[in-house]
């Protein structure tokens, strides 16, 4: 009885694993476009409005989804509260939060703390320049996060039962 | 802030003056340490406040001494929040600190202040106004943007209210009660801006005293140093009957007030080019009075200036005020009835503004 119980277990965690790794391979290209529609509003308000930084990241903030959304919301609000008075550790601040929660990789995080150090600093013209780069390179990424995808979900999760019913074999 | 600073002040003058130097500091406090980042802000912190009262400029330069300048003497501070000589070691600005503060000046939106840092300065709440210097970025010639700051200097404005006492009485037409056109013609650091701001107030309103009946001014403010608007608000009292044209180009300002504000007097100031010679003769024309200022020491220096020259050729009446520093900044020395010459002061008037310094 206890055997069968632990088979099950055992086949259920390695099953949740693999289906946890595959979900990442699933949204990250998606949030990897919500984050491209962010930098494009952000183009927009700076470009045609001069929205003040603190005001525009808010207001992307309620137009994107979770998780995404909370790149902006908390940036804007260290911004707004002036606790931390540059924009680098207030968009740091938000990057480490969407390090926990959001699928995304290093590499896309690095991608937008570079633009932290940028963000807000220059005129116009130059913030719209930073702006369209880092969308380009999220597109980049996009594409390779769709590729991997294609590759990764399906081998995830089939990948994760399969491993668990090896050890249970193992074991047995 | 209506201040009046007299040459002798008896007891109860004193204590208003203390109390508007204490209003002062707090104004400094408020309005202008915000704009610094934490720990340069714990550095002017430390500062006392007999000092702080006498603070005039925050000098950011990259690389160097943060300087401060009270009075006449720079200082930089040391670590401690001491102040100390420019010359001998003391804290040194980082570019970080250059870039913070930059970030709080415009909430960091660099990218909204585009027309402010192409003038080269911003103006803030309490009209301080704050000079940037970087990389100039040019396009087709023009100056179009700046970029890699390397200063930031901090003006902190103090409005000085009743200079102008002294002189007004000598400004007014006695047949038609009405203001002469007015020619303030000093080196600078005179107080020549102090003076206009101070005239224009009190012409605008109207002073009962002397029988001067308040007159719609129009005032054009190239370098928003008269007014000091902020989000359009003068941030200086100019007056209750003054419609500024804040950062506008003074000929055409002239001209556009003329048209658009129906005013009786027309206030600008630094004149010198011909097309402000141009848009002067038409304000004169329109039977508007006018008040000035010009760059110059000596009313005949100014007459033998190009352009100026044909406007004063065939003997225009009016009123030169001459300001200098014979007996303290802001001290009228002469004032001129007419081109010719013809002066009305017997000896030089002690400027309203020596006191501020003791």
């Amino acid at each position: 009885m206890i055997k069968i119980i632990s088979a099950v277990i055992i086949v259920a965690v390695c099953g949740l694993i693999g289906a946890l790794v595959a979900n990442n391979f699933k949204m990250r290209p998606w949030q990897l476009r919500q984050l491209q529609a962010g930098m494009q509003m952000l183009e927009t308000e700076i470009a045609y409005a001069a929205t003040p930084l603190p005001e525009a990241l808010m207001k992307i903030a309620r137009q994107i989804q979770h998780p995404m959304n909370k790149l902006f919301e908390i940036s804007g609000q260290a911004l707004l509260s002036r606790d931390s008075f540059n924009v680098r550790d207030s968009w740091q601040k938000g990057l480490r939060e969407l390090a926990e929660i959001s699928s995304l990789t290093e590499k896309d995080l690095a991608l937008l703390e570079n633009l932290g150090h940028n963000l807000g600093l220059s005129d116009r013209e130059e913030q719209i320049k930073h702006l369209l780069l880092t969308k380009e390179q999220l597109k980049h990424h996009e594409l390779v996060a769709e590729e991997e995808k294609a590759k990764g979900e399906k081998l995830w999760r089939y990948c994760g039962f399969l491993t668990g019913l090896f050890i249970i074999l193992l074991i047995l | 802030m209506a201040t009046i600073y007299f040459a002798k002040a008896k007891p109860e003058k004193k204590d208003k003056q203390t109390r508007s130097q204490e209003e002062w500091v707090v104004r400094i406090i408020n309005e202008v340490f915000p704009l610094l980042p934490s720990n340069l802000r714990q550095l002017v912190n430390l500062l006392p406040p007999g000092h702080l009262e006498k603070l005039e400029e925050i000098r950011l330069r990259k690389g160097r001494n943060l300087s401060f300048k009270l009075v006449d003497k720079d200082y930089s501070v040391d670590r401690g929040g001491a102040l100390i000589n420019l010359s001998t070691d003391g804290y040194v600005v980082t570019e970080d600190d250059l870039n913070n503060t930059l970030q709080l000046i415009s909430n960091c939106s660099v990218y909204a202040l585009e027309e402010e840092f192409k003038r080269g300065f911003i103006t803030i709440r309490g009209g301080h106004r704050i000079g940037i210097a970087g990389k100039v970025i040019l396009a087709g010639g023009q100056i179009k943007t700046q970029k890699d700051f390397s200063s930031i200097n901090i003006r902190l404005a103090r409005e000085v209210t009743g200079v102008a006492n002294t002189i007004l009485p000598y400004l007014i037409d006695k047949k038609t009660g009405a203001i002469h056109h007015t020619f303030i013609i000093s080196p600078p650091g005179c107080g020549k801006t102090t003076m206009l701001r101070d005239l224009v107030r009190q012409v605008s309103n109207g002073v009962p005293e002397i029988k001067l009946l308040g007159a719609d001014v129009g005032l054009v403010d190239e370098r928003s140093e008269i007014a000091a608007c902020y989000r359009g608000i003068p941030q200086n009292d100019v007056g209750l009957r003054t419609d500024v044209l804040d950062a506008c180009p003074k000929a055409e300002g002239m001209t556009l007030l003329l048209r658009s504000m129906n005013p009786r007097i027309i206030a600008t100031d630094e004149i010198g080019s011909p097309e402000d010679v141009t848009a002067i003769r038409e304000v004169i024309n329109c039977g508007v009075k006018l008040i000035t200022t010009v760059h110059g020491n000596q009313l005949e220096e100014v007459l033998k200036r190009a352009g100026l020259k044909e406007l004063f050729a065939s003997s225009f009446v009016g009123r030169f005020v001459v300001l200098g520093k014979s007996k303290g900044v802001g001290t009228v020395e002469e004032i001129y009835a007419d081109t010719n010459g013809r002066y009305l002061l017997s000896a030089p008037m002690g400027g309203s503004e020596v006191d501020r310094y003791d």
